[in-house]
């Protein structure tokens, strides 16, 4: 052993003097952090925390297999091992002192990387200097008896050279140490799986980027020590001192048992695909990071430091000790108790305030910017939308990407939602495509993917809770659907509508229950059965109590901290409760008793209040859902995990959720302690998302104004007519006038052109004549004339003060239909059928009939033909509001 | 028979050793007594690395008995290699190595050393200890090797070929350094392919060919064993006839080249009497006269039918 320290020692000497060997210690290894911090990371810290990891490891395979390795080899064929066998000295200690003065040679080469990834890239420090010692230990360990197993199975340099490059380029490209593991081709990931290598990279990434605890990669980390033992048992025992011995081919194979812990280990991922997912989510998290900087760069992130001071803070986890947070580029730089503000910083009095990360709402969906821009006003600064338009979902990516987000919060989509032909989903007029059979599970998972779709969220509800039949998804296409997912390293979260849905969900693998069940109380079990499946559970309380009949968000709209952000359209919105079903039981306090139960078993409960539902609206109704968390028993700082770490650490996504160093400068400051009393998340002093203050006062300016508008009923509508046509022209009386409506703007090829003709009912002098071609291309196609009644067009017009609207037709005899748009309906019509015969008829729709609409928000009213395919022709007159 | 007395260090006997077809060694027995420098002597291939590579415990042979020190060196390498000094045949170390760094790392294997200081002294290394391996010179690289094998104070010195491929200078530098150990009853065993160096620094050597040792005993031994026979070179005024002196009492061979006679005499001092006698009676003159004993290069050459170059 002595014996082995001293030859090590001085091979550490020797090589110190050698300019080569100091050039691949030192020079060679800085080269590569800069360049992989500078071109792929962009310099940015997150970046550089991403691919520290793999710059250590590639340093830790070079300085093995080329190191350690050909310097053995070397030493053998030079012949100066042979002198060292006439001393009373075993191989052992040759092995070891090899392998032992390798290592002592990375020590410095870390520290002087870790150095320079600090100082230069600024990175955060995501790993202990504990965990890095044994990750890089570990590694060391493994690669080292690699690296001398090849030296001793060669029996010339040349054909060690060929051995380390079968063995290099692999590991250089197929570990993750290149390219990122995320993004390899899923064939690819299966072959990564069985390469020492990746295990190093991913236990690295795992702990930087995604702030696992090393004790998660203990399989990998004993897989790396236990092919470090066989290595050297290898080296050890196939060491020859003489060049001239040579090594049978047999005994060559045998080296290859080096490998066998890592067939187990690739044989163990690829059998269990969701262990591969994490590799997908540390290059999320890597895109994630690389996009903040993006838009930190974007110029319009202020550069210049600021603290917040005297504040109270709670970490996302635990009410803080820290009084003090300094936030810098976007990031936060400093977490600590009376901290000195860097030089030129805007230093905020926190006094008698908060500080919160800011707020991820596990439950929305995005109908377009405004719902995201709402969000962050109420302090919301991540929206994990359940399904929305991926086409919208990939220009706010790429609007997010370019650093033009930064008026609304972060946005994580499942796009398209995953349900039946006719299930839930499909009835709000996008048109989606559906799947019927598990074997198709994995074509249309990846077809998501390819959309966009961050994870998959699947629907799997009958309807028959509320008394309702709707087409679902098999237990086994469920299964297929979250398999799919989870090969590609997505996550899957399941839509329920009872408990029976939300057990089998469970049993199928989801990640995620969105919504609780109101069907029937749990059964007692149930908390612990969804701990032990680790999945996570989104109660959405707010729209579970509108399916109850109850508006759930009423007290928002008299909440003086809450009201003055709120448009027309919200506060409609959040008068509203579903319509209840005849039949239709709604036990809401089973979701209360199932939240204890949960919480009693450790199931993370993650804040989504689903807006727009009736009842709810963006950013506001997570404040009403934290307040509904509380009353179902959760602790007010347990209700603030749910909106903050828990939802971070549920989607992977690690930059955020908490307030710590290095972390998103996205945070909340209220008034008071909502730590103890939940609703002071309401009494908003600022809101920042990476570092940028959300401008809330233009949001309320700008709500004031549109609010006064829609206040009155539009001048020229006393008399509630619209259009008698009798002057030959299609002049209105109020609003911005007739326009043609087609399907072409969804894409559909449906043709229509309107025109006044002579001759209207009652033998009044005309009327106007709308004509066109329905055809095919759009699911739900249109084509016709609209009325738009707001000043502007699309601006909302209030005519609550009328009930109904009424109007004369004539025509083909086919089916027509009025289809009446209003802002809180959000874009999907409601409407009511019309025959227009040979002869004129009346025709009186109240508003309620269109889906309980009040007319206070009228966008438009459109008489249309379709959805038969077919050339139409039609008439109408006298179109009024009643 | 021996010029000194002492308990064998060294036993063998009957040691062969092959690699594949090819017979290193046939069979090869003999013994070193304590204290002194006993050499294997031959051509190159004739089994004397194998022999004491053999002895050295880094190889196996295949059959017969070895013991060095009174252990077996196959099964009691780690022991013995304590005990025991050598010096390679073709000694290399890193070229960045310092002599002195070389000296004290070696020493550091061994339960027992001497001060590296001293021996850096005596091996005339004291200036260069800070020098590196490769700037040294092939003298100071074989003095270095030389006294690598000396760090712990070995009961038996091993050295092969210690004089390989040096120069003529140099290698009367290591003959002195060789001769001290001698003159310091050490125990040693060099093999050589050089019949002066095996004259000049052993007590005894052995005649190794093809793997067996065609003859053993002290230099001197060794040339009386050839006979006490001697060559005269005579060259006469007149010439006489080759029977004429190949007849003369004592006379064995005689040839004639370039008006020279070369005769091949035992015993000499009879053969001398005769020609002297056969040249006053002939009255003939005596214009020169050479005689010439045998060397250890003779006895080689009797002893294997060639000369040891060959």
């Amino acid at each position: 052993m002595m014996a082995a320290i001293r030859i090590a020692l001085l091979n550490i000497r020797l090589a110190m003097r050698t300019k080569v060997a100091l050039f691949f210690t030192f020079i060679f290894p800085l080269i590569f952090l800069f360049a992989y911090g500078g071109i792929f990371a962009h310099g940015s810290p997150a970046g550089m925390a991403f691919l520290f990891g793999p710059v250590i490891v590639l340093q830790v395979i070079g300085s093995s297999l080329w190191g350690l390795g050909m310097r053995s080899v070397a030493e053998r064929e030079r012949g100066s091992l042979r002198r060292y066998r006439l001393a009373p000295i075993g191989p052992g200690a040759i092995v070891m002192s090899s392998m032992l003065a390798g290592y002592l040679l990375l020590i410095p080469t870390v520290a002087v990387m870790l150095g320079c990834a600090r100082l230069f890239f600024h990175m955060p420090m995501t790993i202990s200097i504990l965990d890095l010692w044994i990750l890089v230990t570990a590694g060391s360990f493994a690669f080292a008896g690699f690296g001398l197993t090849i030296a001793s199975v060669a029996n010339t340099m040349q054909e060690a050279q060929v051995y380390n490059n079968i063995a290099f380029f692999p590991l250089l490209f197929l570990s993750g140490a290149t390219i990122p593991l995320g993004a390899l081709p899923h064939w690819l990931q299966s072959v990564a799986a069985f390469l020492p290598a990746t295990y190093l990279v991913s236990a690295f990434q795992g702990v930087m980027s995604q702030s696992e605890p090393l004790l998660r990669h203990t399989p990998e980390l004993l897989a790396l020590i236990t092919s470090g033992f066989f290595g050297s048992a290898f080296a050890w025992k196939l060491f020859r001192w003489e060049k001239d011995e040579k090594i049978s081919k047999s005994a060559k194979l045998w080296a290859l048992i080096f490998l066998f812990p890592f067939l187990g280990m690739g044989a163990w991922m690829n059998a269990n695909g969701s262990a591969m997912a994490g590799w997908s989510r540390a290059l999320n998290n890597l895109d994630n990071s690389g996009q903040s900087q993006t838009s930190g760069s974007a110029a319009k992130v202020s550069k210049g430091p600021f603290a917040i001071e005297h504040v109270g803070v709670f970490d996302g986890e635990h009410v803080s000790p820290a009084d003090t947070v300094i936030v810098q580029d976007g990031r936060i730089l400093a977490v600590g108790s009376g901290l000195k503000p860097p030089s030129g910083a805007q230093v905020i009095d926190g006094r008698g305030d908060t500080l919160l990360p800011g707020l991820i709402d596990a439950h929305v969906h995005v109908l377009d910017r405004d719902a995201l821009k709402q969000s962050l006003v109420f302090g919301v600064t991540t929206d994990l939308d359940m399904f929305m338009d991926w086409k919208l979902a990939r220009q706010i990516r790429k609007e997010q990407a370019a650093g033009q987000d930064l008026d609304y919060a972060d946005l994580r989509s499942a796009g398209t939602v995953v349900t039946a032909p006719g299930g839930h989903g499909t009835e709000y007029g996008l048109k989606i495509p559906t799947l019927s059979s598990p074997q198709d599970a994995r074509a249309f998972v990846d077809a998501r993917i390819a959309e966009g779709s961050d994870y998959i969220k699947i629907i799997y509800d009958d309807g028959r809770a509320y008394e309702m039949h709707l087409p679902t998804l098999s237990k086994a296409t469920m299964a297929a659907v979250v398999e799919a997912a989870h090969r590609r390293g997505k996550m899957a979260v399941a839509h329920i509508g009872s408990y029976q849905g939300a057990r089998d969900a469970i049993n199928a693998g989801a990640d995620g229950l969105m919504h609780l069940f109101i069907d029937r109380a749990p059964d007692a079990d149930f908390g612990q059965f969804v701990a032990e499946h680790h999945a996570f559970v989104v109660p959405t309380l707010s729209v579970l109590k509108s399916i109850c009949g109850t508006p759930s968000g009423e007290p928002l709209i008299s909440d003086p901290e809450i009201s003055p952000y709120l448009p027309e359209s919200a506060i409609v919105s959040l008068k509203q409760s579903f319509p209840q079903r005849p039949g239709e039981h709604c036990d809401y306090d089973a979701a209360p008793a199932s939240i204890r139960l949960l919480q009693a078993a450790g199931v993370p409960i993650l804040a989504g209040a689903d807006a727009p539902n009736p009842g709810t609206t963006f950013g506001a109704s997570l404040h009403r859902e934290l307040e509904l968390l509380v009353e179902a028993g959760l602790t007010p700082q347990a209700a603030l995990v749910a909106a903050t770490s828990a939802p971070a650490h549920a989607f992977h996504l690690e930059d955020r959720g908490r307030i710590a160093p290095g972390l998103r400068a996205d945070l909340l400051l209220v008034k008071g302690d909502p730590t103890t009393d939940i609703k002071a998340t309401r009494a908003i002093v600022a809101v920042w998302k990476l570092g940028v203050q959300a401008d809330r006062e233009a949001w309320r300016a700008q709500v004031e104004r549109a609010n006064k508008t829609a206040a009155g009923a539009p001048a020229g509508s006393e008399s509630g007519l619209v259009s008698d046509f009798d002057a030959g022209t299609p002049a209105t009386n109020f609003g911005s006038g007739w326009v043609k409506s087609t399907d072409s703007m969804m894409g559909g090829k449906s043709a229509a052109d309107f025109k006044v003709v002579d001759g209207g009912a009652q033998g009044s002098k005309g009327s106007l004549e709308i004509y066109g071609d329905i055809l095919p291309g759009y699911a739900f196609p249109w084509a016709g004339a609209m009325f738009m009644p707001g000043a502007q067009p699309f601006a909302p017009a209030n005519l609550s003060s009328r009930k109904a609207i009424s109007f004369w037709a004539k025509g083909d005899g086919r089916t027509y239909r009025v289809m009446m748009f209003a802002s809180s309906a959000g874009p999907i019509p409601a409407w009511q059928n019309f025959v227009a015969g040979p002869d004129w008829k009346h025709y009186t729709f109240p508003f309620a009939s269109f889906r309980g609409m009040d007319g206070h928000d009228l966008e438009g009213v459109l008489f249309s033909g379709g959805p038969e395919p077919g050339k139409f022709s039609f008439q109408i007159d006298d179109v009024q509001f009643e | 028979m021996s010029a000194r007395n002492g308990s064998a260090i060294v036993q063998v006997s009957g040691l062969r050793k092959s690699y594949g077809e090819v017979e290193a060694i046939r069979d090869i027995s003999f013994e070193i007594r304590e204290g002194e420098v006993f050499g294997l002597l031959g051509p190159n291939g004739a089994g004397k690395t194998s022999t004491i590579e053999i002895l050295e415990g880094l190889r196996q042979p295949d059959a017969g008995t070895v013991r060095v020190c009174g252990l077996e060196p196959a099964r009691e390498s780690q022991q013995l290699k304590q005990r025991i000094g050598a010096q390679l045949q073709n000694t290399i170390l890193p070229d960045k190595i310092t002599v002195e760094e070389a000296l004290r790392l070696f020493a550091s294997f061994y339960e027992r050393t001497i001060a590296v200081d001293d021996l850096m002294e005596r091996f005339g290394l004291g200036e260069k200890r800070r020098a590196y391996y490769e700037t040294l010179s092939g003298g100071q690289k074989q003095r270095l090797a030389l006294a690598l094998a000396l760090v712990n104070t070995p009961e038996l010195v091993l050295l092969d070929e210690p004089t390989a491929g040096l120069d003529a200078m140099v290698r009367r530098d290591i003959y002195a350094l060789i001769e001290q150990l001698r003159a310091e009853h050490r125990t040693v065993l060099l093999t050589t392919h050089y019949i002066e160096e095996a004259e000049r620094l052993c007590d005894r050597v052995a005649i190794v060919d093809h793997g067996r040792i065609v003859a053993l005993g002290t230099p001197r031994e060794l040339v009386r064993k050839s006979g006490e026979g001697a060559r005269i070179e005579v060259r006469l005024e007149k010439p006489a006839s080759a029977g004429r002196l190949r007849g003369l009492d004592a006379v064995l061979e005689c040839a004639e080249r370039d008006g020279a006679y070369f005769l091949r005499v035992d015993p000499v001092a009879k053969a001398v009497v005769a020609l002297v006698h056969m040249i006053e009676t002939e009255g003939n003159t005596l214009v020169d006269l050479h005689i010439t004993r045998p060397s250890l290069e003779d006895v080689f050459v009797e002893m294997t039918g060639r000369s040891i170059e060959d």
